[in-house]
């Protein structure tokens, strides 16, 4: 009999956040161990909890006085403009955002290398692309991993302002490899619009329809590749919206490959792909 | 053309239009005052800690750096306010949520539902307060605000592993709090209806609502 996780461990496999081969020993161990199965159904009931506790209405009078603190502490008289507040603004004469996006790539890559870095044991177990594909999703078609899906079966949705270029990919993971800590104060990430609700989504729902789509459509562009989704930008490609899929390589978690959707529709293949390396030094 | 995003409007506030901040403060004060209640754990506090975070946002609005989210800029701002509020008040007192306070919608049909959900929500807030503050602000962001670790990671300024560990020993560390919340009568809420729920929902019902649930009517406030 071996020792017991510590409970750490079993909330990461509460959160479907383990890889293997912890994954199936925690699983093999839960099925024998009334103990930590108490603590399972413990971090359920307080995630259960959790999503009790949806966005607060704001009390009554706080917006206006907000407000009104805000007037009293901006400078200068209504309507003039200094031309010191001018020269402090000096990025938005122009349109930079190219600066914004590289930045905000360079740093979701950072984070995927992060993440792959921790579940390289769980990818190297994933051989071929459409068991792969089915794990990672919890909601594919085969849906018999549905535990396994990190956090549920949404990936986080990104915003980018500005145009994504699958020319600045490269060059932003390459300047990526210096750090894998986030941006100190600069880092760039939009919450996922369904975030908005504070905390009432169901973090067990399956993957939706459109964001499977997605990555079947790139897995059915990588061929015989093992893709792990990690996340979307919803941004613009040739001035046009789209959205685009960023995910790792099961078994090369420095590998980063994107597959541009123009508009958000993948039941067409991606305009555009291309890969990258994701591993911070 | 469409609406301007939030760092279009912090531009315009720097270039002087006045009204430009407003704009920034009505799009994001309720999940900047979410933050704060959640971290802190009552209204006063909350509502100290989110006007400051949105002063010091202004103060410093000439700092903000265009790589990152404007709304990444003020989550942080805003944790940090509330950790400062925190520091602050020499009291450790707390004062009790109000049911509203709870975010709990109020359902039309089934008022006897209701009692029980304002119970328990109040019972998680409450159990929130008791974690410790590092692991709370993670769940905060993560498990309350739905932000992508990543993103937390830039709010908090450490790694997304750190981030992780946090939300996790904030799980254990609310569930072990819900698991040991004294059994107080819960007054406000009927207890009948509660064994027809989940394993879930029954560890919950078992804890109670904070103390002095019957004097929410503060007869001298507001």
């Amino acid at each position: 009999m071996r020792d017991h996780p510590d409970r750490e461990q079993l909330a990461a496999w509460q959160a479907g956040e383990l890889g293997e081969p912890d994954r199936g020993r925690t699983a093999a161990h839960l099925a024998g161990c009334g103990a930590c199965a108490t603590v399972v159904a413990d971090l359920e009931s307080a995630r259960h909890g959790l999503a009790l506790l949806v966005e607060p209405e704001l009390p009554a009078g706080f917006h206006e006085r907000l407000l009104a603190a805000v007037e009293r502490e901006s400078p200068g008289p209504a309507g003039t403009v200094g031309p010191a507040q001018r020269r402090r603004n000096p990025w938005l004469q122009r349109p930079a955002t190219w600066a914004a996006a590289a930045a905000l790539l360079l740093f979701v890559v950072g984070a995927v290398g992060l993440v792959n870095l921790v579940d390289r044991n769980r990818s190297d177990t994933t051989a071929a692309a459409p068991a792969s594909r089915q794990e990672e999703s919890g909601g594919g078609a085969g849906g018999a991993m549905a535990p396994a899906a990190p956090s549920g079966g949404a990936l986080p949705v990104i915003q980018l302002a500005g145009e994504f270029s699958p020319a600045r990919l490269p060059e932003a993971l390459v300047a990526e490899s210096g750090g894998s800590q986030p941006l100190s104060g600069s880092g760039a990430t939009r919450a996922a619009p369904q975030s908005a609700d504070g905390g009432r989504t169901d973090n067990q729902a399956k993957r939706p329809p459109d964001q499977q789509a997605c990555v079947d459509r790139a897995a059915a562009q990588a061929g015989g590749t093992a893709l792990v989704p990690s996340f979307f930008v919803d941004t613009l490609y040739q001035g046009k919206p789209a959205r685009v899929l960023v995910a790792t390589v099961a078994g090369a978690p420095s590998q980063a490959r994107y597959f541009v959707f123009p508009g958000g529709d993948c039941s067409v293949p991606p305009v555009a792909q291309g890969q990258g390396n994701a591993r911070p030094r | 053309m469409s609406e301007p995003t939030d760092e279009e409007l912090l531009a315009s506030h720097l270039r002087g239009d006045r009204r430009a901040f407003g704009q920034l403060v009505s799009r994001h004060e309720r999940r900047v005052y979410g933050i704060c209640l959640r971290m802190l754990g009552n209204r006063e506090d909350a509502q100290d800690a989110a006007q400051e975070a949105f002063l010091s946002a202004l103060r410093r609005a000439s700092t903000f750096r265009q790589a990152a989210a404007f709304s990444t800029w003020l989550y942080r701002i805003a944790v940090n306010a509330a950790t400062d509020q925190a520091r602050r008040r020499a009291r450790t007192r707390t004062v009790p949520l109000e049911p509203d306070d709870a975010g709990v919608p109020v359902p039309a049909h089934d008022p006897t539902d209701h009692g029980e959900v304002v119970a328990t929500a109040v019972t998680v807030q409450a159990a929130l307060a008791g974690i410790p503050d590092e692991f709370r602000a993670a769940v905060v962001l993560c498990d309350l605000l739905r932000l992508p670790y990543a993103e937390a990671a830039v709010v908090l300024e450490v790694p997304v592993g750190t981030v992780k560990s946090r939300v996790f020993r904030g799980r254990l560390a609310l569930a072990d709090e819900l698991r040991t919340e004294p059994a107080e009568p819960v007054k406000a809420a009927p207890l009948d209806a509660r064994s027809v729920h989940g394993p879930g929902t029954a560890t919950l019902a078992r804890a109670s609502e904070p103390v002095e649930t019957d004097e929410r009517h503060h007869p001298s406030k507001e």
